[in-house]
Protein backbone atom coordinates (compact mmCIF):
# COMPACT_ATOMS: atom_id res chain seq x y z
CA UNK A 1 0.00 0.00 0.00
CA UNK A 2 1.40 3.40 -0.97
CA UNK A 3 1.90 5.90 1.80
CA UNK A 4 0.02 8.87 0.37
CA UNK A 5 -2.64 6.95 -1.47
CA UNK A 6 -4.30 5.46 1.56
CA UNK A 7 -5.94 8.62 2.87
CA UNK A 8 -6.91 9.72 -0.64
CA UNK A 9 -9.42 6.91 -0.78
CA UNK A 10 -12.73 8.81 -0.60
CA UNK A 11 -14.59 5.69 0.50
CA UNK A 12 -12.84 5.92 3.86
CA UNK A 13 -14.57 9.21 4.57
CA UNK A 14 -17.93 7.50 4.71
CA UNK A 15 -18.43 6.46 8.30
CA UNK A 16 -21.17 4.04 9.29
CA UNK A 17 -22.58 6.49 11.84
CA UNK A 18 -26.20 7.03 11.12
CA UNK A 19 -28.80 9.11 12.86
CA UNK A 20 -32.21 9.24 11.27
CA UNK A 21 -34.90 11.91 11.21
CA UNK A 22 -36.84 10.24 14.03
CA UNK A 23 -33.78 10.41 16.29
CA UNK A 24 -33.22 14.10 15.54
CA UNK A 25 -36.88 14.92 16.15
CA UNK A 26 -36.78 13.15 19.51
CA UNK A 27 -33.49 14.89 20.34
CA UNK A 28 -34.96 18.32 19.53
CA UNK A 29 -38.01 17.62 21.70
CA UNK A 30 -35.74 16.65 24.57
CA UNK A 31 -33.64 19.79 24.13
CA UNK A 32 -36.70 22.05 24.16
CA UNK A 33 -38.12 20.19 27.14
CA UNK A 34 -34.85 20.59 29.08
CA UNK A 35 -34.70 24.29 28.19
CA UNK A 36 -38.24 24.81 29.50
CA UNK A 37 -37.45 22.82 32.62
CA UNK A 38 -34.32 24.88 33.32
CA UNK A 39 -36.22 28.14 32.71
CA UNK A 40 -38.92 26.95 35.09
CA UNK A 41 -36.34 26.09 37.75
CA UNK A 42 -34.69 29.48 37.32
CA UNK A 43 -38.06 31.23 37.70
CA UNK A 44 -38.85 29.27 40.85
CA UNK A 45 -35.48 30.29 42.29
CA UNK A 46 -36.01 33.94 41.33
CA UNK A 47 -39.53 34.04 42.80
CA UNK A 48 -38.47 32.39 46.03
CA UNK A 49 -35.27 34.37 46.44
CA UNK A 50 -36.62 36.73 49.20
CA UNK A 51 -37.94 33.69 51.04
CA UNK A 52 -34.50 31.99 50.84
CA UNK A 53 -32.86 35.12 52.27
CA UNK A 54 -35.44 35.41 55.09
CA UNK A 55 -35.03 31.70 55.91
CA UNK A 56 -31.26 32.12 55.99
CA UNK A 57 -31.48 35.02 58.42
CA UNK A 58 -34.02 33.20 60.62
CA UNK A 59 -31.88 30.06 60.69
CA UNK A 60 -28.79 32.08 61.66
CA UNK A 61 -30.66 33.81 64.49
CA UNK A 62 -32.04 30.51 65.73
CA UNK A 63 -28.57 29.01 65.68
CA UNK A 64 -27.18 31.92 67.69
CA UNK A 65 -30.00 31.61 70.20
CA UNK A 66 -29.47 27.87 70.66
CA UNK A 67 -25.72 28.39 70.82
CA UNK A 68 -26.13 30.98 73.56
CA UNK A 69 -28.61 28.79 75.43
CA UNK A 70 -26.16 25.93 75.66
CA UNK A 71 -23.07 28.00 76.39
CA UNK A 72 -22.21 27.54 80.16
CA UNK A 73 -22.53 30.77 82.07
CA UNK A 74 -19.97 31.96 84.64
CA UNK A 75 -21.37 31.42 88.06
CA UNK A 76 -20.98 34.02 90.78
CA UNK A 77 -17.98 33.19 92.89
CA UNK A 78 -18.19 33.02 96.66
CA UNK A 79 -16.59 35.94 98.42
CA UNK A 80 -14.18 34.72 101.04
CA UNK A 81 -13.13 37.95 102.50
CA UNK A 82 -14.05 41.57 102.15
CA UNK A 83 -12.07 44.45 103.49
CA UNK A 84 -13.49 47.95 103.46
CA UNK A 85 -11.81 51.16 104.40
CA UNK A 86 -13.55 54.15 105.79
CA UNK A 87 -12.84 57.51 104.23
CA UNK A 88 -9.80 59.23 105.69
CA UNK A 89 -9.10 56.26 107.86
CA UNK A 90 -5.49 55.50 107.91
CA UNK A 91 -5.23 51.86 108.50
CA UNK A 92 -2.42 49.82 107.34
CA UNK A 93 -3.40 46.33 106.44
CA UNK A 94 -0.97 43.68 105.98
CA UNK A 95 -2.74 41.25 103.75
CA UNK A 96 -1.35 37.92 104.49
CA UNK A 97 -3.36 35.06 103.12
CA UNK A 98 -2.05 31.71 102.27
CA UNK A 99 -3.57 31.10 98.84
CA UNK A 100 -2.69 27.44 98.69
CA UNK A 101 -5.82 25.31 98.14
CA UNK A 102 -4.92 22.93 100.94
CA UNK A 103 -4.91 25.77 103.38
CA UNK A 104 -8.40 26.79 102.39
CA UNK A 105 -9.71 23.26 102.52
CA UNK A 106 -10.22 22.87 98.77
CA UNK A 107 -8.51 20.22 96.74
CA UNK A 108 -8.66 21.99 93.46
CA UNK A 109 -9.31 25.67 93.85
CA UNK A 110 -8.13 28.89 92.31
CA UNK A 111 -7.93 32.12 94.18
CA UNK A 112 -8.43 35.61 92.82
CA UNK A 113 -7.66 38.91 94.37
CA UNK A 114 -9.81 41.49 92.68
CA UNK A 115 -9.26 45.15 93.29
CA UNK A 116 -12.53 46.80 92.38
CA UNK A 117 -11.81 50.17 93.80
CA UNK A 118 -8.90 51.90 95.48
CA UNK A 119 -10.16 50.87 98.85
CA UNK A 120 -12.02 47.66 98.21
CA UNK A 121 -10.54 44.26 97.95
CA UNK A 122 -12.40 41.10 97.31
CA UNK A 123 -11.00 37.67 97.40
CA UNK A 124 -12.73 35.02 95.31
CA UNK A 125 -12.37 31.34 95.21
CA UNK A 126 -13.28 29.25 92.20
CA UNK A 127 -13.88 25.59 92.81
CA UNK B 1 -17.03 42.42 12.42
CA UNK B 2 -20.82 42.71 12.59
CA UNK B 3 -22.42 45.80 14.14
CA UNK B 4 -24.03 45.51 17.61
CA UNK B 5 -27.48 45.87 16.03
CA UNK B 6 -26.78 43.00 13.67
CA UNK B 7 -25.52 40.83 16.57
CA UNK B 8 -28.68 41.56 18.51
CA UNK B 9 -30.82 40.82 15.49
CA UNK B 10 -29.15 37.44 14.99
CA UNK B 11 -29.48 36.57 18.68
CA UNK B 12 -33.12 37.67 18.80
CA UNK B 13 -33.94 35.74 15.66
CA UNK B 14 -33.02 32.43 17.21
CA UNK B 15 -34.35 33.22 20.69
CA UNK B 16 -37.69 32.04 19.43
CA UNK B 17 -38.60 28.40 19.74
CA UNK B 18 -39.58 27.91 16.10
CA UNK B 19 -36.46 29.61 14.78
CA UNK B 20 -34.33 27.69 17.22
CA UNK B 21 -35.84 24.48 15.88
CA UNK B 22 -34.86 25.61 12.37
CA UNK B 23 -31.37 26.32 13.62
CA UNK B 24 -31.16 22.81 15.07
CA UNK B 25 -32.54 21.36 11.83
CA UNK B 26 -29.82 23.09 9.86
CA UNK B 27 -26.80 22.11 11.94
CA UNK B 28 -27.77 19.02 13.94
CA UNK B 29 -26.33 16.47 11.48
CA UNK B 30 -22.99 18.23 11.10
CA UNK B 31 -22.65 18.66 14.84
CA UNK B 32 -23.78 15.11 15.47
CA UNK B 33 -21.08 13.77 13.13
CA UNK B 34 -18.40 15.97 14.68
CA UNK B 35 -19.25 14.77 18.18
CA UNK B 36 -19.83 11.16 17.17
CA UNK B 37 -16.44 10.94 15.47
CA UNK B 38 -14.83 12.15 18.68
CA UNK B 39 -16.88 10.13 21.17
CA UNK B 40 -17.74 7.07 19.02
CA UNK B 41 -20.65 6.10 21.29
CA UNK B 42 -24.15 7.20 20.19
CA UNK B 43 -25.53 7.73 23.71
CA UNK B 44 -22.58 9.91 24.71
CA UNK B 45 -22.98 11.84 21.46
CA UNK B 46 -26.66 12.35 22.17
CA UNK B 47 -25.92 13.73 25.67
CA UNK B 48 -23.25 16.11 24.42
CA UNK B 49 -25.29 17.26 21.41
CA UNK B 50 -28.28 18.10 23.61
CA UNK B 51 -26.05 19.96 26.04
CA UNK B 52 -24.48 21.91 23.15
CA UNK B 53 -27.90 23.07 21.91
CA UNK B 54 -28.93 24.06 25.43
CA UNK B 55 -25.71 26.09 25.83
CA UNK B 56 -26.38 27.71 22.45
CA UNK B 57 -29.90 28.69 23.54
CA UNK B 58 -28.77 30.03 26.90
CA UNK B 59 -25.88 32.02 25.44
CA UNK B 60 -27.58 33.39 22.36
CA UNK B 61 -27.31 36.94 23.74
CA UNK B 62 -23.57 36.50 24.10
CA UNK B 63 -23.15 35.62 20.44
CA UNK B 64 -21.18 38.56 19.11
CA UNK B 65 -21.53 37.87 15.43
CA UNK B 66 -17.75 38.02 15.00
CA UNK B 67 -17.89 34.66 13.29
CA UNK B 68 -20.67 32.76 11.57
CA UNK B 69 -23.24 31.10 13.80
CA UNK B 70 -22.06 27.67 12.66
CA UNK B 71 -18.46 28.47 13.60
CA UNK B 72 -19.66 29.64 17.01
CA UNK B 73 -21.74 26.48 17.55
CA UNK B 74 -18.91 24.31 16.27
CA UNK B 75 -16.59 25.94 18.83
CA UNK B 76 -19.05 25.24 21.65
CA UNK B 77 -19.35 21.61 20.47
CA UNK B 78 -15.56 21.17 20.28
CA UNK B 79 -15.00 22.61 23.75
CA UNK B 80 -17.81 20.57 25.24
CA UNK B 81 -16.51 17.42 23.56
CA UNK B 82 -13.01 17.91 24.96
CA UNK B 83 -14.42 18.54 28.44
CA UNK B 84 -16.56 15.41 28.17
CA UNK B 85 -13.53 13.32 27.13
CA UNK B 86 -11.54 14.65 30.10
CA UNK B 87 -14.34 13.68 32.47
CA UNK B 88 -14.74 10.25 30.88
CA UNK B 89 -11.01 9.61 31.07
CA UNK B 90 -11.03 10.23 34.81
CA UNK B 91 -14.11 8.05 35.35
CA UNK B 92 -13.00 5.11 33.22
CA UNK B 93 -9.42 5.15 34.50
CA UNK B 94 -10.21 3.13 37.63
CA UNK B 95 -12.81 0.78 36.20
CA UNK B 96 -11.87 0.09 32.59
CA UNK B 97 -8.36 1.48 32.15
CA UNK B 98 -7.47 3.71 29.21
CA UNK B 99 -10.44 5.59 27.68
CA UNK B 100 -9.02 5.31 24.14
CA UNK B 101 -8.96 1.51 24.51
CA UNK B 102 -12.62 1.66 25.53
CA UNK B 103 -13.37 3.70 22.40
CA UNK B 104 -11.39 1.27 20.28
CA UNK B 105 -13.40 -1.64 21.65
CA UNK B 106 -16.59 0.20 20.77
CA UNK B 107 -15.39 0.78 17.23
CA UNK B 108 -14.49 -2.90 16.88
CA UNK B 109 -17.88 -3.94 18.21
CA UNK B 110 -19.67 -1.68 15.70
CA UNK B 111 -20.95 -3.86 12.86
CA UNK B 112 -20.49 -1.00 10.40
CA UNK B 113 -16.74 -1.19 10.89
CA UNK B 114 -16.29 -4.92 11.21
CA UNK B 115 -17.42 -5.36 7.59
CA UNK B 116 -14.68 -3.10 6.25
CA UNK B 117 -11.18 -3.91 7.56
CA UNK B 118 -9.56 -0.82 6.02
CA UNK B 119 -12.11 1.48 7.59
CA UNK B 120 -11.55 -0.20 10.94
CA UNK B 121 -7.78 0.15 10.60
CA UNK B 122 -8.14 3.86 9.88
CA UNK B 123 -10.36 4.33 12.93
CA UNK B 124 -7.85 2.47 15.09
CA UNK B 125 -5.07 4.74 13.81
CA UNK B 126 -7.17 7.87 14.45
CA UNK B 127 -7.97 6.77 18.00
CA UNK B 128 -4.25 6.43 18.71
CA UNK B 129 -3.82 10.19 18.19
CA UNK B 130 -3.96 12.66 21.08
CA UNK B 131 -7.43 14.31 21.35
CA UNK B 132 -6.53 17.71 19.92
CA UNK B 133 -4.59 16.24 17.04
CA UNK B 134 -7.47 13.86 16.41
CA UNK B 135 -9.84 16.80 16.33
CA UNK B 136 -7.67 18.69 13.85
CA UNK B 137 -7.34 15.64 11.64
CA UNK B 138 -11.07 14.93 11.68
CA UNK B 139 -12.06 18.54 10.97
CA UNK B 140 -9.70 18.67 8.01
CA UNK B 141 -10.08 15.15 6.67
CA UNK B 142 -13.80 14.53 7.08
CA UNK B 143 -15.27 18.05 7.08
CA UNK B 144 -12.63 19.46 4.70
CA UNK B 145 -12.70 22.62 6.74
CA UNK B 146 -10.39 25.44 5.63
CA UNK B 147 -7.49 26.14 8.01
CA UNK B 148 -8.74 29.71 8.49
CA UNK B 149 -12.05 28.49 9.90
CA UNK B 150 -10.32 25.83 11.98
CA UNK B 151 -8.06 28.52 13.36
CA UNK B 152 -11.11 30.56 14.48
CA UNK B 153 -12.73 27.56 16.12
CA UNK B 154 -9.69 26.15 17.86
CA UNK B 155 -8.07 29.55 18.50
CA UNK B 156 -4.77 28.23 17.16
CA UNK B 157 -2.60 29.65 14.38
CA UNK B 158 -3.02 28.26 10.87
CA UNK B 159 0.64 27.24 10.80
CA UNK B 160 0.29 25.17 13.96
CA UNK B 161 -2.83 23.51 12.57
CA UNK B 162 -1.11 22.64 9.30
CA UNK B 163 1.79 21.11 11.23
CA UNK B 164 -0.59 19.20 13.49
CA UNK B 165 -2.53 17.82 10.52
CA UNK B 166 0.67 16.84 8.75
CA UNK B 167 1.93 14.95 11.84
CA UNK B 168 -1.42 13.25 12.29
CA UNK B 169 -1.47 12.19 8.65
CA UNK B 170 2.04 10.74 8.97
CA UNK B 171 1.23 8.84 12.15
CA UNK B 172 -1.93 7.38 10.62
CA UNK B 173 -0.20 6.32 7.45
CA UNK B 174 2.61 4.69 9.40
CA UNK B 175 0.16 2.87 11.63
CA UNK B 176 -1.93 1.67 8.71
CA UNK B 177 1.12 0.59 6.73
CA UNK B 178 2.57 -1.40 9.64
CA UNK B 179 -0.68 -3.06 10.61
CA UNK B 180 -1.80 -3.76 7.06
CA UNK B 181 1.47 -5.62 6.49
CA UNK B 182 1.04 -7.54 9.72
CA UNK B 183 -2.48 -8.58 8.78
CA UNK B 184 -1.47 -9.87 5.33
Amino acid sequence: MENNEFLKNEALKKLPYKADKAYFNAMQDQVLHKIKLRDHEKNIFRNNFPFYIASGIAASLLFLLVFQWFTPKKEALPILSEVYFEDDEEIEYELSIDFSPENLGFDDAQMYLEINDVDEYEIYAEL
Amino acid sequence: MASPNRMKAVANKYKNELDFKNLMDTYQEQLYMLIRRMLVDHDDTNDVLQEVFIIVWENMEKFKGESGIYTWMYRIAVNHCLKFIEKKKKRTKWMFGDYNTVLLDKVKADSGFSEDKTLLLLQEAILKLPEKQRLVFQMRYYDEMPYKEMSEILETSEGALKASYHHAQKKIEEYVLTHAQLNT
